[in-house]
């Protein structure tokens, strides 16, 4: 009879030692305190349209199905731009932001992650229409005629890095800002 | 876990009625098996044959998810989408005990993943990936990423700054595929940004996924007859009571709240369902991406590769002009690889004959031992087959007097070492257990050997699920084809044991040539006291 009884203990004892790991497993501390901070650029802007229209030639028409048939067809992009971030005057950041989307006819999108030492520094963020990468063949006026329109966005500000805080920047109102929290 | 003979193991010296049957898994998997033996060993001594919680992992997982259901229904009802940090709080101050159910629900579905991931180790110990088992594979697959999938939406609901984590690195994952035109983490950029349609969306995920398991689940035990769905009512209560114990004595901690404008620092993390973090974070989205390609490539295809070099599996066949249409093959075929058809022929004696579906069949032998006229079996493996063999043997090495013969399952305890070292033992592997068929081990006994201990699997280890349930009705409980009255049941003994536990068949085989030995040492004093009394008689006639 001792035997069994014993037995039933280590068992359940067994048992419940596996189920404890399962436990201790779901609180495994991963990962450790950051030293540096993160700047965030983070924003969406929709992109000025550079439209070109042309007439289709009878013999064109033709060749569509009678539903897609058109007189004039009109081909849409949007106008790219530069993203460059300056931290304490070096450049840190500079890429192009394509429209999104398959036709390029997306917003543009904007989020960049970048790592920077803690402390005190110097941004400078400049957001610009980049015309100079657009196709060849799109017409001079209609490429001028949406870079006067295309917004610019500026950004020049002291800030404070502290380790582990993230410091957002994004659009409000038509420009770059850095909310509360970031300064 | 099942285990096949090694070549060279004293006791795989004689295959016998099935025992060189076609390997059913690759060399890798007999690796795989070695390298689990010492925890399959620890699992066996503190468990024993019959409650061993590794032969149960498929249904484990099954009730650990309906404990997970069960829980969930219940936070469903106080969860809020609009505060979703707030309502996991306010869940953890219930006085009643929310936080407790809360945890059960945590531990349950870590629990769960557990399970699955030895039910895995199992079929891949035995081989069970290929031919007709393809289907239950491929969908086995698909449950263990829904269930990854439900486990990941279930860590973002408490938005704390664990489920920040996981909705971060698996929007990073996301933005790689070409399906969205605005990159997706953009939503977690800042606190205003995460629109209340994720945690909708997020919490629909959670609810529907769990439907989507059930839908796989049944379709993955599709291909089997009975499938079992839980686990014996023993187990099933201890595992719920340790849980809810569990859970009561240490249930899990509201983490913080999830705070986009500080970086993810050092945080307890749930390690079975947010393993891959720290590799997300270490090697970026897309080395990431590819990791999690390449794993599904080869869990999925393991059907292709995880198999023997040669295969020749060959299903059973049936000899139409023996069989009586009995349907007793029909409904002990473990895999519903059996149809019974109507004869057409004229002046048919039977009314139906059975036909193996080939694309099902898995060749155990099973059908073997159900069919009294011997008319099934994967070929060289059928009834008459078997009781040749029997004969062969008992020609070319008469038992000596008490010779016990053990018939020991080949993808068990056929692999135990020293049965052959045992005396007054002759050790013979077989096939499946329940494919040896009752006139074979009648033959046996009454052939002259002291008696037949038939050493099989687990019932719930079998590596054909139902061999040992089979032979133990046929043996005792007259299930066709049963062992017939006139052999004496003394002589034949039935042990369900793991192949890990030695030292328990080694007892359970020398507990019964003891007992043989005593039965014959009776059986000799009831003759020379016959032969005594006799010759009293005649003196007292000649007297």
């Amino acid at each position: 009879m001792v035997e069994p009884v014993a037995r039933l203990f280590l068992r359940l004892g067994f048992s419940g030692l596996l189920l404890a790991s399962v436990a201790l497993g779901t609180r495994v501390p991963v990962g450790s305190q950051p030293e540096e901070g993160l700047i965030r650029l983070a924003w969406r802007t929709m992109g000025e349209v550079v439209e070109v229209c042309r007439d289709v030639p009878e013999e064109e028409r033709l060749r569509l199905p009678p539903h897609m048939r058109r007189d004039r067809i009109c081909d849409q992009t949007s106008l790219p731009y530069r993203l460059r971030l300056e931290l304490d005057g070096e450049v840190a950041l500079e890429r192009l932001v394509q429209p999104a989307g398959l036709f390029g006819d997306r917003p543009l999108v904007v989020l960049e992650n970048l790592a920077a030492p803690s402390g005190s520094r110097h941004l400078e963020v400049a957001y610009d229409p980049a015309p100079e990468v657009l196709p060849h063949d799109l017409p001079p006026s209609e490429i001028e005629a949406a870079l006067a329109a295309a917004p610019r966005y500026r950004l020049s500000e002291p800030v404070d890095i502290g380790p582990g805080r993230i410091l957002l920047v994004r659009l409000e109102g038509g420009r770059l800002v850095l909310p509360e929290a970031g300064r | 876990m099942a285990s096949t003979v090694p070549p060279s193991s004293p006791a795989a010296s004689q295959s016998f009625a099935g025992g060189a049957e076609p390997r059913q898994r690759p060399a890798a998997a007999r690796w795989l098996e070695g390298s689990l033996r010492p925890l399959d060993a620890l699992f066996a001594r503190i468990y024993g044959s019959r409650w061993n919680p590794l032969h149960q992992s498929g249904t484990l997982a099954i009730l650990l998810f309906l404990v997970v259901i069960a829980t969930g229904l219940y936070l469903f009802v106080f969860y809020r989408i609009s505060d979703p940090h707030g309502s996991v709080q306010a869940i953890h101050a219930q006085w009643w005990g929310g936080r407790w159910i809360r945890s059960l629900h945590r531990y349950a579905a870590d629990a769960a993943l557990v399970a699955i991931v030895f039910h895995v180790l199992k079929m891949l110990v035995g081989g069970r990936t290929w031919g007709p088992r393809t289907l239950a594979w491929v969908t086995g697959v698909a449950l263990a990423g829904v269930v990854l999938l439900s486990g990941w939406t279930g860590l973002v609901m408490a938005w704390d700054v664990q489920g920040r984590v996981v909705a971060e690195e698996g929007a990073r994952l996301l933005d790689l595929l070409p399906i969205f035109s605005e990159p997706i983490a953009r939503s977690f950029a800042y606190a205003e940004a995460v629109p209340r349609s994720f945690f909708f969306m997020n919490l629909f995920l959670h609810v529907a996924l769990p439907l989507g398991i059930a839908l796989l689940l049944w379709i993955h035990v599709w291909r089997i007859a009975r499938p079992k769905l839980l686990p014996p009512r023993p187990i099933a209560w201890t595992v719920l009571g340790l849980l809810l114990a569990l859970s009561v004595l240490w249930p899990v901690s509201v983490l913080p709240q999830a705070d986009l404008a500080q970086m993810p620092a050092r945080i307890p993390l749930d390690i079975f369902y947010a393993f891959w973090i720290p590799v997300a974070v270490r090697v970026g989205p897309e080395l990431h991406l590819l990791l999690w390609v390449l794993a599904a490539l080869v869990a999925f295809t393991a059907p292709l590769w995880w198999r023997p070099r040669r295969t020749h599996r060959e299903p059973s066949r049936v000899a139409e002009e023996l069989c009586t249409g009995c349907r007793q093959c029909y409904e002990d075929c473990p895999f519903d690889a059996i149809l019974m058809l109507p004869r057409t022929d004229p002046g048919a004696r039977w009314e139906l004959y059975a036909r193996v579906d080939p694309a099902l069949c898995v060749s155990c032998g099973i059908c073997v031992g159900s069919c009294a006229p011997m008319g099934i079996g994967p070929p060289g493996r059928d009834g008459r087959e078997q009781v040749r063999e029997a004969r062969d043997l008992l020609a070319a090495q008469p038992p000596l007097p008490g010779e016990v013969i053990v018939l020991a399952c080949g993808h068990g305890p056929a692999a135990v070492r020293g049965l052959e070292s045992l005396e007054g033992v002759r050790a013979l592997a077989t096939g499946c257990s329940g494919s040896v068929h009752s006139s074979l081990v009648e033959m046996l006994v009454r052939g002259g050997s002291g008696g037949v201990l038939m050493l099989t699997c687990p019932e719930r280890d079998c590596l054909f699920r139902e061999g040992p349930k089979w032979l133990a009705e046929r043996l005792y409980h007259d299930r066709e084809a049963e062992l017939q009255e006139r052999v004496d049941r003394r002589r034949v003994r039935l042990a369900a044991l793991d192949p890990t536990d030695g030292a328990r068949i080694r007892a359970a085989v020398r507990s019964f040539r003891e007992e043989i030995a005593k039965l014959d040492a009776a059986e000799r004093e009831e003759e020379i006291d016959l032969d005594l009394e006799c010759e009293r008689a005649q003196e007292v006639t000649h007297g």
